[in-house]
């Protein structure tokens, strides 16, 4: 810890160095000043952009006002001139004198008024009289001239003296342009012609606006106009030059011929200006010639696209403006760009330099060693919370490093520990540590709380391997004994089971016997129930015949009835024939008496005589036949009774034959069911046998397992014993506080313990 | 109530001096013990009510002692107070862990003391 102090003092804190240092504040200075300088350029852009918009927007104001006024100038010099015209053509004394076609009288009446127009309306303005078709009747700027033919070049009369209607405008004439208004004059419907006032459209008319409102302005004709062509065949035949090389001519300026030059890229917008022939003007910045130009179209009377009116407007001042405007937003934009530099230096210094810095600086010092330097950083950023986590983390470290002296102090106080439980390993279990004001102490006291227990653990191992020892001794015995006995009973059940065999032997032969007399029986069964049959089939033969020999007898008795009534019948017929015979006398007697006539008569009655005689001899042997059969029906009567009861006595003694070979059926069926028993019981007695005779085999085999396996066991116990004696013998190494036959006082101990 | 026995084992004489006055002008006897031995004889003979034990001590350490003291039924009642120069964590676990009542660091005041005999008695 002293030695940390030391390296403390040793570094102080370094200076705090240059802002560029910080190459983290350097990078976020530069992209923010970039980023802000962008910003400013943007806005200064912009500001030379509207600037620049708004002196343009004034421009194209300044030059459409002056476009409108030069269009209000030619609207109000044709207003004017109908308006003189129409005056002129409505009064009476005109209409009369122009009726009566008077010249001198119209001019005496006209001109001393128009003369002492001329200095109000402008001494370029021209007045005259038409008579149809357009024929010129009076010119009261110039009386000289008149009576010549206008149709060629002057459409405008034309078109009044046809139409009959007032018309006003520019017209172009043979040599020059004017603004016209041209009125028909007539009275009670009769058209008579028509008076015109106007005035020349010319570099002087514009020069004349120049003067009064500052106003530079040009008209072009459009060449290829075909309005124009009576003029420009004119101006070429009067100054023998080809026009029509140009699309536009130079009229009239207001500033003289030439002195200002047209750029020549103006071209596409005239001809824009011409074909379009909307009121649209356009723009044309000239820069070089240092002037901006509004063109719009130039219409004539009957409102067809002759050429432009053009406005030339100096851009000296606006340009010297614009760049004006741009000094001042650059150096505006710069002076505002410094500024913010140095604002964003001054917050970016204050709010990431300074905490970076002083950020490295700590690391610095952590770098050569100083763990005591800590930032003094408190913003609420994230640059604010990494201080302070290196601020925590450096604490902690300081701890880590406080624990690292400790260590050492902490590996010398194991070391110790471990030289005094080394005892231990070598098995001296007595061994103990001593518990100093280390570190490990408590380590030092729970070995010697361990080896306590130890101690008490192996000298119960002690006691009971001695214990174990003699226990398996005897178990070995045991087991030798169980050994030898179970030889024994194998030997005798041995012998068993080869007098289990003969019996099964004997009892097998007695089944089969049993089997033969069962067929026997039956066999006699057999043919005592074919007796029993015999005898009933006998039985019943008698029974018929007795039957038949009563019906027999019935019949001899209806016979000896049926001879009586014959004896009868013989009788009635013996009686008839004996009153046949006293007939037959008494009818020979009669035929006798009657002579001769009775002679055949008394033939007949002796044949009838005789006839008498013979049934009467027949009757005498019929009698005597009858009763000879009468009397062997009797007989035969008799010896049928005797018959009978022979029959009935011969039936009584086969009904007892048929009863006793019944019994004999019956006691042959019981003889043979108890066979039948006799041999199931042998059969199952033979079974029964041969399983007992398994049984003892299998018997005999465990015997004889058992006895192999006692033996097996009796070695095994005599291991046992031998290891428990190795076993005792290993923990004879360690080393105990008391001996262990010292038993009762190791018992003291343990229980104060 | 009658008077409280209290052991006091401690090697140092002017520590264990310190002690014993402060607890005998609290009203407490005291017994003393000056190594690991003769406390484990004393708290087995004379059955105190409360031991201050120190732990680096003669012949047996404080934990030892206190061991044998807690793991014996006929002494386990004794209430233990550690008190002594080892101020690790791991000192408090382990006398805790061998059965003391409480656990007491040097330098320790008075009040401290007396609050931990009060508490256990």
């Amino acid at each position: 810890m002293s030695s940390l102090t030391n390296l403390f003092s040793k570094t102080g804190i370094p200076q705090v160095k240059g802002f560029i240092d910080s190459r983290v504040s350097l990078k976020i200075l530069i992209a923010s000043i970039l980023g802000f300088i962008a910003v400013i350029a943007a806005l200064v852009w912009l500001n030379i952009i509207s600037q620049e918009d708004l002196l343009l927007q004034q421009e194209k104001a300044v030059l459409e006002t002056q476009i409108q006024i030069l269009k209000g100038q030619i609207k109000n010099s044709e207003k004017l001139a109908l308006a003189l015209a129409t005056v002129t053509s409505s009064r009476s004394d005109v209409q009369d004198i122009f009726a009566d076609r008077d010249r001198e009288a119209l001019a005496a009446l006209t001109v001393p008024g128009f003369n002492s127009l001329l200095p109000i309306i402008g001494t370029a303005t021209k007045s005259q009289f038409h008579i149809p078709p357009a024929k010129s009747f009076l010119r009261l700027d110039n009386l000289e001239l008149y009576g010549d033919d206008l149709s060629g070049f002057r459409p405008a009369v034309n078109r009044v003296n046809f139409e009959k209607v007032p018309t006003s405008g520019i017209e172009i004439g043979r040599y020059s342009a004017a603004i016209r208004g041209i009125v028909p004059i007539s009275s009670e419907d009769d058209h008579m012609g028509s008076v015109e006032f106007g005035t020349g459209l010319s570099s002087e008319f514009l020069a004349g606006i120049s003067t009064e409102y500052h106003i530079n302005s040009a008209i072009y004709f459009y060449t290829k106009a075909s309005e124009l062509n009576a003029f420009f065949q004119a101006m070429e035949k009067k100054d023998r030059i080809r026009i029509k090389k140009q699309d536009f001519m130079e009229f009239a300026t207001s500033w003289g011929k030439g002195k200002i030059k047209t750029p020549a890229d103006i071209y596409s917008q005239r001809v824009n200006a011409v074909k379009k022939g909307t009121k649209d003007i356009y723009y044309h910045y000239d820069n070089p010639g240092k002037q901006t130009i509004a063109i719009t179209v130039l219409h004539d009377y009957n409102n067809s696209s002759i050429g432009t009116l053009e406005v030339h407007l100096d851009r000296t001042l606006v340009l010297a403006q614009i760049a004006q405007s741009q000094y001042i937003a650059l150096a505006a934009g710069l002076s505002l760009a410094l500024v913010g530099s140095l604002l964003i230096w001054f917050l970016v210094n204050k709010t990431v330099g300074k905490p970076v810095r002083e950020i490295t600086n700590v690391y610095h010092e952590i770098g050569m060693g100083n763990f005591a330097a800590r930032t003094t950083t408190k913003t609420t950023d994230e640059l604010g919370t990494m201080a302070s986590s290196l601020n925590a983390m450096l604490d902690n470290t300081l701890v880590l490093i406080q624990s690292q002296e400790q260590r050492d102090a902490v590996q010398k106080s194991i070391m110790k520990l471990l030289d005094e439980v080394s005892a231990l390993t070598d098995g001296d279990l007595t061994a103990r540590a001593e518990v100093t004001e280390d570190v490990t102490g408590a380590i030092a006291d729970s070995f010697n709380a361990m080896a306590e227990q130890l101690s008490h653990v192996v000298r119960d191992v002690k006691k009971a391997t001695i214990k174990v020892g003699t226990t398996s001794k005897d178990i070995s015995l045991s087991t030798e004994k169980l050994s030898n006995t179970s030889e024994t009973q194998a030997v005798q059940i041995t012998n068993a089971i080869s007098t289990i065999n003969k019996m099964s032997a004997a009892i097998k032969q007695m089944a089969e016997f049993a089997i033969k007399s069962t067929s026997i029986s039956e066999q006699s069964m057999i043919h005592a129930k074919d007796g029993a049959q015999a005898v009933q089939d006998t039985n019943r033969a008698m029974e018929a015949i007795r039957d038949n020999v009563q019906e027999t007898a019935r019949t001899i008795k209806r016979l000896g009835e049926s001879s009586q009534e014959i004896g009868n019948i013989v009788q009635l017929i013996n009686d008839i024939a004996d009153r046949t015979s006293i007939l037959a006398l008494n009818a020979s007697i009669q035929a006798a008496m009657a002579g001769e006539a009775g002679r055949g008569f008394a033939v007949v009655a002796e044949e009838v005589q005789r006839l008498a005689e013979r049934s009467t001899s027949s009757t005498k042997q019929i009698d005597a036949l009858v009763k000879n059969i009468q009397g062997e029906i009797n007989e035969a009567g008799t010896s049928m009774e005797e018959s009978i009861q022979r029959v009935v006595q011969g039936s009584r003694l086969a009904d007892g034959a048929h009863n006793k070979l019944q019994e004999i059926e019956k006691d042959s069926m019981d003889l043979a069911r108890q066979i039948q028993s006799i041999t199931h019981a042998a059969n199952a007695q033979a079974k029964v046998s041969t399983e007992i005779s398994h049984t003892m085999e299998r018997v005999g085999k465990t015997t004889t397992q058992t006895a192999s396996a006692s033996k097996q066991t009796a070695l095994s116990m005599k291991s046992m014993a031998e290891t428990a004696d190795q076993l005792r013998e290993s923990v004879e190494v360690f080393k105990l506080g008391d001996d262990i036959s010292d038993s009762d006082k190791n018992a003291q101990d343990r229980k104060v313990a | 109530m009658a008077e409280k026995n209290i052991l006091v084992v401690e090697d140092s004489p002017t520590n264990l001096r310190l002690i014993k006055e402060l607890l005998e002008d609290n009203g407490y006897h005291i017994l003393t013990a000056i190594d690991g031995e003769e406390a484990l004889s004393k708290a087995v003979d004379e059955h105190p009510h409360l031991i201050v034990l120190d732990v680096i001590l003669p012949k047996k350490n404080g934990f030892q002692v206190c061991r044998q003291l807690k793991t014996s039924p006929s002494t386990q009642d004794i209430k233990i107070v550690m008190l002594t120069s080892k101020t690790q964590d791991s000192d408090r676990f382990w006398g805790l862990k061998q059965g003391a009542d409480e656990y007491m660091t040097k330098p320790f005041t008075d009040d401290e003391l007396l609050t931990n005999v009060k508490k256990l008695l």
